[in-house]
């Protein structure tokens, strides 16, 4: 790109955006302002905001799904994924920003599921941004009180017999679900067995599937 | 100071979850980044932004959304540390609306 021969950083030159047809509401405007402000100031640039929204987008649930399918898979890897998370996201060329990442295995005996239930702290390095409901009040209210009767609101049904462990994240800790293989998906490669990994799953809120 | 932080809602009585989701807009993959920024380059820490959310009155909280609590929240952080300027930031606000447009920022 060549070099600007003015001090505006006129970011909203770049290609057409998603959302231009929408009306501009007081919150986007409320931002908008903000952003100005901070880049007149010298506190950041609109390059580093771009750039920083490319990182970003390279948290994806793909991403989770590729260490999950891997561990199945290779024993040791899962071991190091156990053992620690960030280190195990590294070796797929993963760069995982959150403070710490733990991985808590489902067992026929024990089901997991993640919640924050103080605001919205998610492992968005290997699942991207939380979905809505991950954020809304009404989850992180009553996970940690009624945990089987949201999971079925999830269509997850999680017999009796089977414990849950609800796991409460913060800044400083983020959990990820490793679920179990699903059955009848012996024959199946990393990249096919990463496909039946939802995003929901490495929460705890939905099961993988095997292919019908 | 209250018994309970107005963010600990975890074992509330709360209705349904809301299972549909929506895509995240655009200015809102803008503001995480310019937040991760601000931390990033030391601005910032998490446990003053937690604060600035722990702080807001209950029944504002209550109303608020995800990204619209975010935003006040740091809105409200950067003008305590000095680094916008409170009545700089709501005439730019009004300007923008005024404007209604996105083109001049």
């Amino acid at each position: 790109m060549s070099t600007h021969d003015h001090n505006h950083d006129h970011d909203d030159h770049a290609p057409t955006r998603e959302d231009d047809d929408l009306e501009l509401t007081e919150g986007e405007a409320r931002f908008l302002a903000l952003k100005s402000l901070l880049i007149e100031g010298g506190v950041m640039t609109a390059d580093e905001i771009r750039a920083r929204m490319e990182f970003n987008e390279r948290g994806s649930p793909h991403q989770a799904a590729r260490m999950i399918a891997r561990a199945w898979l290779d024993p040791d890897y899962k071991a190091r994924m156990l053992a620690d998370t960030k280190a195990a996201a590294a070796e797929l060329g993963i760069e995982a920003t959150e403070a710490a990442l733990v991985t808590i295995e489902n067992t026929p005996e024990r089901h997991n599921m993640v919640v924050c239930t103080l605001c919205s702290c998610y492992p968005r390095s290997l699942l991207g941004e939380p979905p809505a409901f991950y954020v809304s009040k009404a989850y992180r209210s009553r996970a940690v009180r009624e945990p089987r009767k949201v999971l079925r609101e999830f269509g997850v049904e999680i017999p009796d017999a089977v414990d849950i462990a609800v796991h409460d994240s913060n800044a400083d800790l983020r959990y990820v679900i490793m679920p179990m293989r699903p059955a009848g998906t012996e024959g199946l490669n990393e990249e096919e067995l990463a496909a039946l990994i939802a995003r929901d799953s490495v929460v705890g809120c939905a099961l993988p599937v095997a292919p019908a | 100071m209250a018994d309970k932080l107005t963010t600990d809602i975890g074992g509330d009585p709360a209705g349904p979850i809301p299972l549909e989701g929506r895509d995240q807009l655009f200015w809102e993959k803008q503001m995480i980044a310019a937040f991760n920024l601000l931390q990033v380059k030391g601005v910032v820490v998490t446990d003053e932004f937690r604060r600035t959310v722990e702080e807001m009155p209950a029944d504002y909280y209550a109303g608020s959304t995800f990204y619209g609590r975010r935003l006040d929240g740091m809105v409200r952080l950067l003008i305590e540390k000095g680094v916008i300027d409170a009545d700089a930031f709501e005439a730019r606000v009004r300007e923008i609306l005024e404007s209604g447009t996105r083109d001049h920022v």
